[in-house]
């Protein structure tokens, strides 16, 4: 994986889907019962959960290096989605089916690093 | 069941990551300060896409719809969800559609959250006939 270039990536590298985390363990921390009583709407709760996703994948890359923080990112960006998509969808058809829209919805956007390519660097970054 | 499923075309609608159009608010700081891990972050929006979801089903009380629309609401916060933080996490194009391939290969073998739920609902009606 180090010796790997950015273009040469395969998600194959990194996928491994597992359980979604289980609430009843989590939610018993302080710092949890205050993030609950601030009833954010999904959205800023969309943000939270990004910047969280940002500020491990920094960590990794200060500890590991950023190929291997990017492997990481995405292996943890996947299972959430996963694990999001198997909570949603009724049926594990209408899961495959929603995978297939959300490949033809990704390709009439650029990525955050694209749009980095084109627009300048992204103030998290 | 089936039938009720919505039609996925009709529920996608991907709009680019968030950040730009959510308004700092003082609980949004707040939240950020906490320094939440991804997974405490993540049950978090899931509570609140559920929360959303039946909020929505909430509001077609009394109506054979409500569990339709809350159940498409979800799905497409969740798809919009789930495709930004593709495109926020892939370097490339190429990149994100090999993910989005793999996670379907990834999903094959697995039950969805409701199927389980069906399944335990059965085997607990198959226990109390046994009694």
């Amino acid at each position: 994986m180090e010796k790997k270039r950015l273009n040469d990536l395969r998600a194959d590298d990194y996928l491994d889907i597992s359980d979604a985390p289980k609430e009843e363990t989590i939610e018993s921390t302080e710092k949890m019962r205050t993030a609950i009583a601030l009833e954010m709407n999904s959205d800023e709760a969309y943000d939270v959960f990004r910047k969280a996703i940002l500020r491990e994948a920094k960590e990794n890359a200060i500890k590991e290096g950023g190929l291997m923080a990017h492997s990481k990112q995405m292996s943890t960006v996947l299972n959430f989605c996963g694990n999001m998509i198997l909570e949603a969808a009724l049926t594990r058809e209408e899961a495959m089916s929603s995978l297939d829209l959300l490949a033809r919805g990704v390709r009439t956007l650029p990525t955050r690093f694209e749009q980095w390519n084109e627009k300048g660097r992204p103030k998290e970054l | 069941m089936e039938g009720d499923v919505p039609e996925i075309e009709k529920i996608l609608k991907l709009k680019p990551a968030v950040e730009e159009h959510v308004e700092e608010t003082d609980r949004l700081k707040k939240a950020i300060e906490l320094e939440l891990t991804p997974e405490e972050a993540f049950i978090i929006l899931r509570q609140r896409i559920s929360a959303k979801a039946k909020e929505i089903a909430d509001g077609f009380k009394n109506s054979a719809r409500a569990g339709f629309e809350g159940h498409r609401y979800q799905m497409k916060l969740t798809l919009n969800f789930a495709g930004n933080l593709v495109l926020d996490s892939a370097i490339t194009e190429k990149e994100a559609l090999e993910a989005l391939d793999l996670l379907s290969k990834g999903l094959r073998g697995k039950k969805t959250e409701y199927q389980e739920w069906e399944e335990e609902q059965r085997r607990k009606d198959g226990e109390k006939k046994t009694e």
